[in-house]
């Protein structure tokens, strides 16, 4: 087999006899095939499909040059747990949306998924509750949770001690092979005035503060989320160029602005939400744009997310077996640039139950 | 949006379905690979008809759910037409029925036929055109097929209902095909359908209406040609 100008060469035929004293062998050429690249790696797949029916067959043949023990080893059908492993992220999920359910409030449910080279994550949501419908001590009753979820004392002793800016309160939540997140998001309710002097004079505004942790260590981090109000498109845009993605990622990029350029023609970007993220001590430099305004649903960004598919590499039936389920949802919101790992990175946010309360007023 | 931009690929839990619904064995896995729902996207872009033409067939699959419709294209003499196929061989215990189907597209292509959903049909189907895509025409006619009684072989009868009444369009008798004695049968072998089925769209040049020349619907076994359920 050979590569030659691109195509993958198959040369088929028969040993004729030894050519020399050095173990060459003459090969009389019989048969070749020459296929495209591209064919080559759907024949390889294929192959293997074929192949994988055959495997106790072949591991039993390729036992036969080994001795009986390790032949016995080798053939040995791998012995599966009596019981499947407790799942760390579904227990920790369940503990959740236990604990919120107990505090007997109405509740926003909003699911989302990360893409990015790591893979597809979908294992993500977030719970809403305004914080007045929670009766008695919001503050202990909502550190309380975060008690049972294994938030490290010293990010819950700054929670506490942020709490009073809280108009709404976010639990929010995610889980993959790598371990379990969970997060407390402290939501502002930014003044008017406030509001609209942070436009005229191009500064954001805090809109909320998050506490992220991970309960099977001590790791944390404090994530601040600064409110642009009232920019344009081209203001957005330029954001996303020149802070955002100003280091690279033109892909992501491009398609963020084209996501921006769908909303927009909804809806004035002004009546979009553009925050910017930041945490101390990492290079993160995100954005999240609110799209909800624009009243869009998944599928409507099929081209786009399915860009976002193969700039990182994800396979096609992996990300299909999730866009069929949520194709019909709500669009929230989109989450991208460069997470505190330093990768490149989307989040989708989708089917809330309900349009969220964030400064509806303000136009 | 192109048809290419809305390319799906197979899930690990697509099943495989022929053209009747009936479920087979794949040769191979079909994960990450095309699914059959992109020819029916290419032909709407080839023929270049309306976009609502993708709209009806979300409208559809929302309604009904996916892998339950089966559709067939249709080469006539300077455009392409479609067919959509429906079936739910529960009878009148049925959960596709023709008054759902409608209702699903009725923003998008009106029809004022009234159905009765009493009588036993195991199947429908409804032809997609240029011009209904386009919202220039209603659904005037939907195909509706029974069983056909004393028939000790797979056959049924279609009717056509539209407003000005219900007319047979014709009957179609499958038998299994006697093994060759020169050619060992394929695995699963199709049956061989005779039918006296007329093309409906009346037109000596629908030269590639692979259902209307191979209408079938098993009794027992499922059978190997598939085209592709959406």
């Amino acid at each position: 087999m050979s590569l030659e100008a691109g195509d993958i060469v198959v040369d088929f035929g028969r040993v004729a006899r030894t050519a020399s004293t050095q173990g060459e062998a003459a090969v009389a050429v019989s048969d070749r095939i020459v296929m495209p690249l591209e064919t080559s790696r759907r024949l390889l797949l294929s192959l293997n499909d074929a192949l994988r029916r055959h495997a106790p067959g072949l591991r039993a043949a390729e036992a036969k040059s080994l001795s009986p023990g390790e032949a016995a080893a080798a053939t040995r059908p791998g012995q599966g747990a009596v019981h499947a492993p407790p799942n760390e992220a579904g227990e920790k999920a369940a503990l959740l949306f236990s604990l919120v359910g107990e505090l007997g409030v109405p509740n926003q449910y909003e699911r989302s998924f990360r893409i990015s080279a790591s893979g597809l994550h979908a294992n993500r949501f977030l719970l809403t509750v305004g914080r007045r419908d929670i009766a008695g001590e919001a503050r202990e009753r909502v550190l309380g949770i975060c008690e049972r979820l294994e938030m490290p004392p010293a990010l819950r002793k700054t929670a506490g001690e942020r709490f009073e800016m809280a108009r709404c309160v976010h639990f929010g939540f995610e889980g993959d092979a790598g371990g379990v997140i969970c997060k407390l998001y402290l939501e502002r309710l930014v003044p008017d005035e406030e509001a609209r002097q942070a436009r005229e004079r191009a500064q954001p505004v805090l809109l909320h503060l998050a506490f992220k942790w991970n309960p099977a260590n001590e790791e944390h981090v404090m994530t601040e989320y600064l409110w642009h109000p009232g920019l344009s498109a081209a203001g957005i845009g330029g954001r996303l160029a020149q802070h955002v993605y100003r280091d690279g990622a033109q892909d992501s990029l491009a398609i963020a602005n084209a996501v921006l350029a769908l909303a927009a023609g909804k809806v004035p970007a002004e009546q979009l939400q553009y925050l910017e993220v930041q945490e101390q001590d990492n290079g993160r430099r995100s954005f999240d744009l609110n799209l909800y305004n624009a009243r869009l649903q998944v599928k409507d960004l099929q081209p786009l997310l399915y860009r976002m598919r193969e700039l990182y590499a994800v396979r096609p039936g992996q990300f299909q077996a999730l866009y069929d389920q949520i194709k019909m949802k709500a669009l929230g919101h989109l989450a991208g640039g460069v997470h505190r790992n330093g990768k490149d990175f989307f989040n989708l946010y989708y089917g809330v139950t309900g349009l969220p309360h964030f400064h509806e007023g303000f136009r | 949006m192109k048809a290419a931009e809305r390319y799906e690929y197979a899930t690990s839990r697509d099943p495989s379905l022929n053209y009747c619904l009936w479920e087979y064995s794949p040769a191979v896995p079909a994960e990450d690979k095309f699914r059959s729902v992109n020819l029916l996207f290419q032909s709407f872009d080839y023929a270049g008809i309306d976009a609502r033409a993708f709209d009806i067939v979300d409208a559809i699959r929302e309604a009904i759910g996916p892998f339950r419709t089966v559709f067939g294209v249709k080469q006539l003499e300077d455009s392409l037409a479609w067919e959509f196929y429906f079936y739910d061989y529960k009878r009148r215990q049925r959960e596709v029925s023709i008054s759902r189907v409608l209702e699903a597209i009725r923003p998008l292509a009106r029809c004022d036929l009234a159905i009765n959903e009493s009588l036993p049909y195991f199947m429908f189907s409804l032809d997609v055109d240029a011009e209904l895509a386009g919202g220039r025409r209603d659904i005037d006619v939907v195909h509706m097929y029974v069983g056909n009684p004393g028939s000790t072989v797979s056959s049924g009868i279609a009717y056509a209902l539209r407003a000005q009444g219900t007319t047979l369009e014709n009957s179609t008798f499958s038998s299994t095909p006697r093994p060759s004695s020169r050619k060992p049968p394929r695995r699963s072998a199709a049956r061989r359908t005779s039918t006296t089925r007329a093309c409906r769209w009346k037109r000596s040049s629908c030269r590639s209406c692979a259902l209307a020349r191979r209408s079938a619907w098993p009794t027992s076994r499922p059978m190997t040609a598939c085209t592709s359920p959406a």
